[in-house]
């Protein structure tokens, strides 16, 4: 006799039936030196899932299921190949770990009046960036909600994301209207054109337009914010701003490594999404450090230190396009789809180089 | 794990740059001086600088309709001939709630992370029963919290920027919700025993499948549900076994509490905004109010409470009576919650939650 | 001996709770508090990372309280003790327990507030509670 049917036949009031159906049993997750992590629940049959998913009532994974619930079903991402990632549960632990906050742990006490001059590229590349950063928050709250729970780690991941996204919404507003400024121009290139961020039907597609090629390109302006910074409380905004970018670039370039080593046969495909990001995101308007757009005039001015130095932050713009460039293809390297750029099929190099020189 | 810089940050000259004399072309600055309003000096105040703080001129206007299809951020100037996004969500009294940007700080202020700020240590070896029973009400709570993210985060990705508060604030929200789901799965599996069975489902479903809008998931998921499990959480907090368990239920508690607040506070704008909302709102009650009874004839969930409220089967009679109370709770304040906004629930009002009120452990109003 | 709860004991406490690293770490509470006990009543105001100010007030003022937490002067003796000598439940267990609970209020959305920033709350009590012992 189960010690269900002992229990039951204790209290005859309720029937206790359900305490004999559940998952597996006499699980001990143990807390190590991070605490009780994502990855130290990830025992047994709680572990890793199944390469497909058949959770249409969103029931936690490893749960036991009814025939007669609810389906809630509907969900578009139901293929692990299609989402996951390894050690996503450490992203999403790390993301928990290193919230922070845009109204006390940026000291905005610290900024002072600017030139003229400095202060209009400051608002205007904040605009830019509160701009783009809605782009990186609304996306990934989509695929979030049509995503089975069996995938939950790669969708904590992506929650955190959208929390980082606000945040960073927040900050460059907070930026822009912080020091006699003001919000400035739109850049428009946020909007749904084909092949943007917005209109891919396949997560990996968006996730090598956002992740790996968008955010890639931010964040290598994130991690320069040293040189566009003009105190300590931009200096802040923009290595708080790097740090939760670099998880999100990094759940990008996980998930394609694991499509590289899972998914041959989506080789192809997944190269064309990278002909794509190339020439959409690293040559177009969404690029602060792309040519002859507001945000890149913005941004030459703060690099030169002021208009009258135009020409000099220009060429330290050009060296910023090029290490993002680099940075792209160590990238897409680490990722296992190198290949391209010995092989001829990317453009990328010899399109910056002409654009370089225009 | 995460992508380390390759050197520290260079300086331009480091970075090999271009030759000096390299052509560069003249920029065209025609961005320069197109602000709608210059001279926007916000300083931060005993709560640093919060975005509530900079809704100051015309960068606090909010229109009670958002006609930009773009991603505009309010207050910028727009560009023209930007093809539109079509945001769903783009009427104010769809979404607002003035306590929104404040409740966003509060809840970044007032964030914690399950793994490290649960005394993970403090639980220990519970009977066979009351862990069977600790896990069946986590599983389900965990399921919730899936309901509550996958809602979310469908609707937040609709509203239109017009309203960044609100849908920052949303972006809470579901973070809150991913962090519920993962410490009641952690709880779970912690202590020698697994995952229960998962809930039935049809409030889940309800809540995924409102049609009417934004306002009517808020009802369902935020109030009706929500209030449910605020409850269900100060019960658990109350007869939680171990230190563990006491901050998980305290913790989710502040958390539900700002999901409610942004609830209430948005039904209020919205009926307070719009003829015949509340009318409309009563509606949605009625139909809602029924799947819920109709789930919770389900002895799955009731049975676990009992008895980790009863601490084992032995004490299920004593547990069904808690079970009871904490009913009557819910539906006590759900009434006066639904009075306040000016939202009808004498008529049609489901008799099995009408019973509640009347059990002997009742509360009496206060 | 456990000293009454009173506008010296919360003047005390709110000093020491604003010069404590872990109570700022709880986070921002902004919240108008009232404590009732018996005749006797208390604000006590919190705005941002701090206890703002604490005073005196008539029963009727606190109607313009976010909610008050009611106990007999008795019963808040009982809970400081229990509370310092690790006895006493929460505020929310002691909410659940009570008859007709001890947080009371007419407006839904500032009652919330308690919810919202009860391990302040508590924090602020159980400080109190060990510098009333």
């Amino acid at each position: 006799m189960s010690e269900a049917e002992v229990l039951q036949q204790a209290g005859p009031t309720l029937d206790l039936s359900w305490m004999d159906r559940h998952g597996e049993w006499g699980i001990h997750a143990a807390a190590g030196k991070q605490g009780l992590t994502l990855a130290d629940i990830q025992i047994g049959s709680y572990g890793e899932p199944a390469e497909r998913s058949d959770n249409q009532t969103g029931r936690p994974r490893g749960a036991a299921a009814r025939a007669n619930a609810y389906r809630i079903g509907g969900y578009a991402v139901m293929t692990k190949s299609e989402i996951w990632l390894d050690n996503a549960s450490f992203l999403y632990e790390e993301a928990l770990q290193r919230q922070w906050s845009s109204a006390t742990d940026v000291p905005w006490h610290m900024i002072k009046p600017l030139p003229d001059d400095i202060e209009q590229a400051q608002c205007q590349l904040a605009t830019f960036f509160t701009e783009v950063e809605f782009v990186a928050g609304d996306v990934p709250a989509r695929w979030i909600a049509s995503t089975t729970p069996d995938y939950f780690e790669p969708r904590q991941c992506l929650l955190a994301q959208v929390m980082d996204e606000s945040r960073h919404m927040d900050v460059f507003r907070k930026r822009a209207l912080a020091n006699g400024g003001g919000l400035m121009q739109t850049s428009g290139g946020t909007a749904g054109v084909v092949g943007s961020i917005d209109l891919a039907r396949d997560f990996t597609e968006m996730s090598s337009r956002l992740h790996i090629s968008g955010e890639g390109a931010v964040l290598t302006m994130f991690r320069m914010g040293e040189l566009m910074a003009y105190n300590e409380a931009e200096k802040a905004m923009y290595r708080l701003c790097a740090q939760d970018e670099a998880r999100h670039v990094a759940f990008g370039v996980m998930h394609m490594r694991y499509m590289s080593e899972t998914a041959p046969q989506r080789r192809e495909e997944i190269q064309c999404y990278l002909d794509e990001a190339e020439r959409q995101i690293l040559a177009g308007s969404q690029n602060p450090a792309g040519t002859q757009t507001d945000s890149s005039e913005a941004l030459a001015i703060l690099l030169g230190g002021g208009k009258d130095k135009y020409d000099e932050g220009v060429r330290q713009l050009i060296a910023i396009r090029k290490r993002q460039v680099q940075e792209y293809i160590k990238r897409v390297r680490s990722t296992g789809f190198g290949d391209r750029f010995d092989n001829g099929r990317s453009q990328l190099v010899k399109t910056f180089d002409h654009h370089a020189a225009a | 794990m995460t992508d380390k810089p390759a050197s520290p940050a260079p300086t331009g000259a480091a970075d090999a740059p271009p030759s000096p004399t390299a052509q560069v072309s003249a920029p065209n600055l025609r961005w320069m001086g197109k602000s709608r309003q210059w001279g926007t000096r916000v300083k931060p105040g005993k709560h640093g600088l919060r975005l509530g703080d900079l809704n100051v001129g015309i960068y606090g206007e909010v229109p009670p309709v958002w006609t930009d299809q773009t991603r505009a951020p309010r207050g910028a100037m727009s560009r023209r001939g930007v093809p539109p996004l079509g945001y769903a969500v783009r009427d104010k009294v769809d979404l607002w709630a003035d306590s929104a940007a404040d409740m966003y700080e509060e809840a970044i202020q007032r964030r914690w992370a399950p793994a490290v700020d649960i005394p993970w240590e403090t639980v220990q070896p519970l009977p066979y029963d009351v862990e069977r029973a600790i896990c069946q009400v986590c599983t389900e709570l965990s399921q919730y919290a899936n309901a509550d993210v996958e809602s979310v985060t469908y609707w937040q990705s609709q509203m239109a920027y017009g309203y960044h508060e609100i849908k920052q604030f949303l972006a809470t929200v579901s973070f809150d919700a991913a962090r519920h789901m993962e410490v009641f799965r952690k709880r779970a599996l912690c202590n020698g025993g697994g995952l229960g069975l998962e809930g039935p489902g049809e409030v889940n479903r309800m809540i995924l499948e409102s049609r009417g809008g934004w306002t009517e998931a808020v009802l369902y998921l935020l109030v009706l549900r929500g209030l449910f499990t605020q409850t269900m959480y100060r019960y658990l907090e109350r007869y939680a076994h171990s230190d563990a368990e006491r901050t998980i239920f305290g913790r989710c508690l502040q958390d539900k509490a700002r999901h409610l607040t942004y609830g209430i506070d948005h039904l209020r704008y919205a009926v307070n905004h719009q003829d015949d909302q509340n009318l409309i709102l009563t509606q949605l009650c009625i139909i809602g109010e029924r799947v819920l009874v109709r789930e919770l004839k389900d002895t799955v969930l009731r049975g676990a409470l009992a008895i980790v409220f009863g601490d084992g089967v032995a004490g299920l009679d004593a547990g069904l009576r808690i079970v009871d109370r904490m009913m009557s709770d819910y539906v006590t304040r759900y009434l006066a919650t639904m009075k306040w906004l000016g939202v009808e629930r004498t008529t049609l009002f489901p008799e099995e939650l009408t019973a509640y009120l009347k059990t002997p452990n009742a509360r009496s109003a206060s | 001996m456990t000293a009454p709860i009173g506008l010296a004991l919360l003047e005390r406490t709110r000093t020491a709770v604003n010069a404590d690293a872990e109570f700022r770490r709880l986070g921002t509470c902004d919240a108008r508090v009232g404590i009732k006990a018996g005749d006797d009543a208390f604000i006590v105001d919190f705005v941002a990372f701090e206890c703002a100010a604490v005073a005196a007030i008539d029963l009727d003022s606190l109607r313009d309280a976010d909610f008050y937490l009611d106990l007999t002067p008795e019963s808040w003796k009982t809970y400081l003790a229990g509370r310092a000598s690790g006895t006493a439940p929460s505020l929310v267990s002691l909410d659940v327990d009570s008859p007709n609970g001890i947080v009371k209020g007419s407006d839904p959305l500032k009652v919330l507030k308690f919810e919202r920033y009860h391990l302040t709350l508590q924090s602020f009590l159980d400080r109190g509670a060990r510098l009333a012992a």
